[in-house]
């Protein structure tokens, strides 16, 4: 659909006609809209165009987004027209989902929306304002290509304005996190909720998970499993999908169940009791208590792993790691039952970490293989465990293994590699 | 009438969302408290954007346009003052530049013009205006003239016209009503 996308957007440009791109924008059930910016030949003729090689100036440039700038005397070049239809099409989307998360929750007249495109390569933050009669105005506050985070404070303060500098910190402090993928918005509220929200790995994921859905038809009938939905923002990925015929939700917090819920709701997905199409679950995973097979299981599980015995401590600090941390038990025990859970041609998308992925893929059952969805390489985000940076025989040992990476400022690094399990064939 | 110019817009409208009435008191309201509102031009598909009639009227430092907005459904007139207009760059149109200021039944809409309405919206005693141009279904109409006086057309017969939007000689500005 990118694809698709992408060509009636070169197309428009060299002939400076928007009538079929705009139409293809706003007729896409799955919204792609600024995703087509990592075409890299469109990149080439916008660059040329604007005379500006950095697709992060495109976005916030005030010709963008700011209508009031719009007088009949200024003359709009096509990559202009281009960037602005972008706009147009993510803003209306935006507009209405900030309304629905406003009509289901308590929402703060300002604040920000993270918004992700193509491969989580690059993301927005949206600076939203709510009127007095409620109506949400958008204003794109910043752009960052390749983030680190779903909010990335010293990135995105880096070189702002004094303006966009306040705009950015309000929204950091916000309660309200906000995430926007794929047309679909989680909202976490930060006080109240006792759910950390989608992360980097959950925007990832939610790449692969809709890069999976395309692939699919309605006459699919998917039946879905996402163990550990945490905010739901995968969940409401899944449940919005027509070729998804069943999606089954279970985590042990309740509080993310209450989250997810919420988050399926503010996005139209009917929690029907009578056809359960959709179910979330409050309770341990527990294979036993599932009696379907199914053709989808995604998880993004605990993947720091249980403290080795030879650098075992029995300072206290360490119960709060493993609190926090929980090892790869969750990890361990899907790979276990996937010969019953996973149905003959069904897929596991899980989520591991250079911390520990050599030892997840020892569990691999008999019979299944293991493909990287992200390459080899996966991707490099900052280790943000805050016990793992204070426990230093553990964090040698980390190091020493090359499970983790320190840079010249001493941050610690791992790779995030996700990885597409599924039945041998033949 | 010597802080007008010569042209004036008209612009037609009916109260098809809000009860009768609605569109300019919601307007009024929002001028009153902002000082202004922004008036979005609900064009019909076959009409064009006149952009370089709009470039004409709102040149910077140009007086301020007297707008005359035409209700057909009650055949009432208004009156007010704009000096600004935004234009959508697509034909896909653009949202309101101030939600603040645009009355809630439409804010969200996406028009292909929008004017910025500074002076209260007054009605104005039945005229016949002076129409110059339909610019909006008359493409080859681009260059707006001094000499032209144009030709007064009656309301009735604006009414089933085509266009939604007319240029037309300025009122000056003093036929308000009296009651």
């Amino acid at each position: 659909m990118k694809a698709e996308l992408a060509k009636l957007a070169r197309e428009a440009l060299a002939t400076s006609e928007f009538k079929q791109f705009g139409d293809a924008l706003s007729t896409q059930a799955l919204p792609e809209s600024f995703g087509v910016l990592t075409d890299s030949a469109l990149m080439t003729k916008i660059a040329v165009q604007l005379r500006d090689g950095d697709p992060m100036h495109w976005i916030t440039r005030a010709r963008t987004w700011d209508a009031s700038l719009y007088h009949p005397s200024i003359a709009f070049d096509a990559a202009d027209n281009l960037l602005h239809l972008l706009w147009q099409d993510l803003s209306t989307r935006l507009a209405r989902k900030v309304d629905a998360v406003a009509h289901r929750t308590p929402l703060a007249a300002r604040g920000a929306v993270l918004c992700f495109f193509g491969r989580a390569q690059f993301s927005i933050v949206v600076e939203y304002t709510r009127s007095g009669g409620g109506a949400v105005s958008l204003r794109p506050l910043a752009a960052l290509a390749d983030p680190n985070g779903v909010f990335e404070l010293s990135n995105l303060l880096d070189g702002a304005t004094p303006e966009i500098r306040n705009a950015v910190k309000n929204a950091a402090m916000s309660v309200d996190k906000l995430v926007f993928q794929r047309g679909s918005i989680v909202h976490v509220d930060r006080q109240r909720e006792d759910v950390f929200g989608p992360t980097i790995d959950t925007v990832i994921l939610g790449e692969l998970v809709a890069e999976w859905l395309d692939t699919k038809t309605r006459e699919s009938k998917v039946v879905a499993l996402e163990i550990g939905p945490g905010s739901g923002l995968l969940s409401v990925l899944l449940g919005s999908s027509d070729c998804v015929r069943a999606l089954i939700a279970v985590d042990l917090n309740d509080a993310a169940v209450t989250c997810t819920l919420k988050n399926l709701k503010i996005n139209d997905i009917t929690l029907d009791a009578k056809h359960q199409r959709v179910r979330v679950r409050a309770e341990k995973f527990d294979p036993a208590q599932l009696v379907d097979q199914f053709d989808f299981i995604v998880c993004n599980p605990p993947y720091i792993p249980d403290v080795p015995d030879a650098v075992e401590s029995t300072s206290p600090s360490m119960k709060e790691y493993d609190r926090a941390v929980g090892g790869l038990d969750l990890c361990l025990e899907i790979l276990g039952n996937l010969p019953e859970l996973l149905a003959p041609k069904g897929v596991l998308l899980l989520m591991t970490s250079s911390v520990s992925d050599r030892e997840v893929m020892a569990c691999l059952p008999d019979g299944f293989e293991a493909s990287p969805a992200l390459g080899a390489d996966g991707r490099r985000v900052p280790l943000d465990v805050d016990v793992v940076w204070r426990r230093q025989e553990w964090r040698d040992w980390l190091l020493s293994g090359g499970r983790i990476e320190r840079d010249e400022r001493g941050g610690l690094w791992h790779r995030l590699r996700p990885f597409w399990v599924k039945r041998k064939e033949g | 009438m010597d802080r007008l110019g010569t042209y004036a817009l008209m612009l037609r409208f009916r109260d098809l969302v809000t009860e009768p009435g609605g569109n300019i008191a919601e307007h009024r309201r929002i001028i009153r408290q902002r000082g202004y509102a922004w008036w979005g031009w609900w064009a019909r598909q076959r009409e064009k954007v006149p952009r370089s009639v709009f470039e004409q009227l709102f040149a910077a430092g140009a007086a301020p346009i007297e707008i005359i907005l035409f209700d057909s459904g009650m055949m009432r007139l208004y009156r007010t003052l704009s000096r600004q207009a935004v234009i959508a760059p697509s034909h896909l149109g653009v949202n309101s530049p101030d939600f603040e200021a645009t009355p809630e039944y439409y804010v969200r809409g996406r028009y292909p013009a929008w004017f910025r309405l500074e002076d209260d919206i007054v009605p104005i005693e039945p005229l016949v205006p002076r129409i110059v141009a339909r610019p909006t279904t008359d493409p080859s109409f681009s260059d707006l003239g001094y000499e032209v006086q144009g030709l007064p057309v009656d309301l009735d017969v604006l009414r089933d016209e085509g266009p939604t939007l007319w240029v037309i000689m300025s009122t000056g500005g003093d036929n308000e009503c009296r009651s």
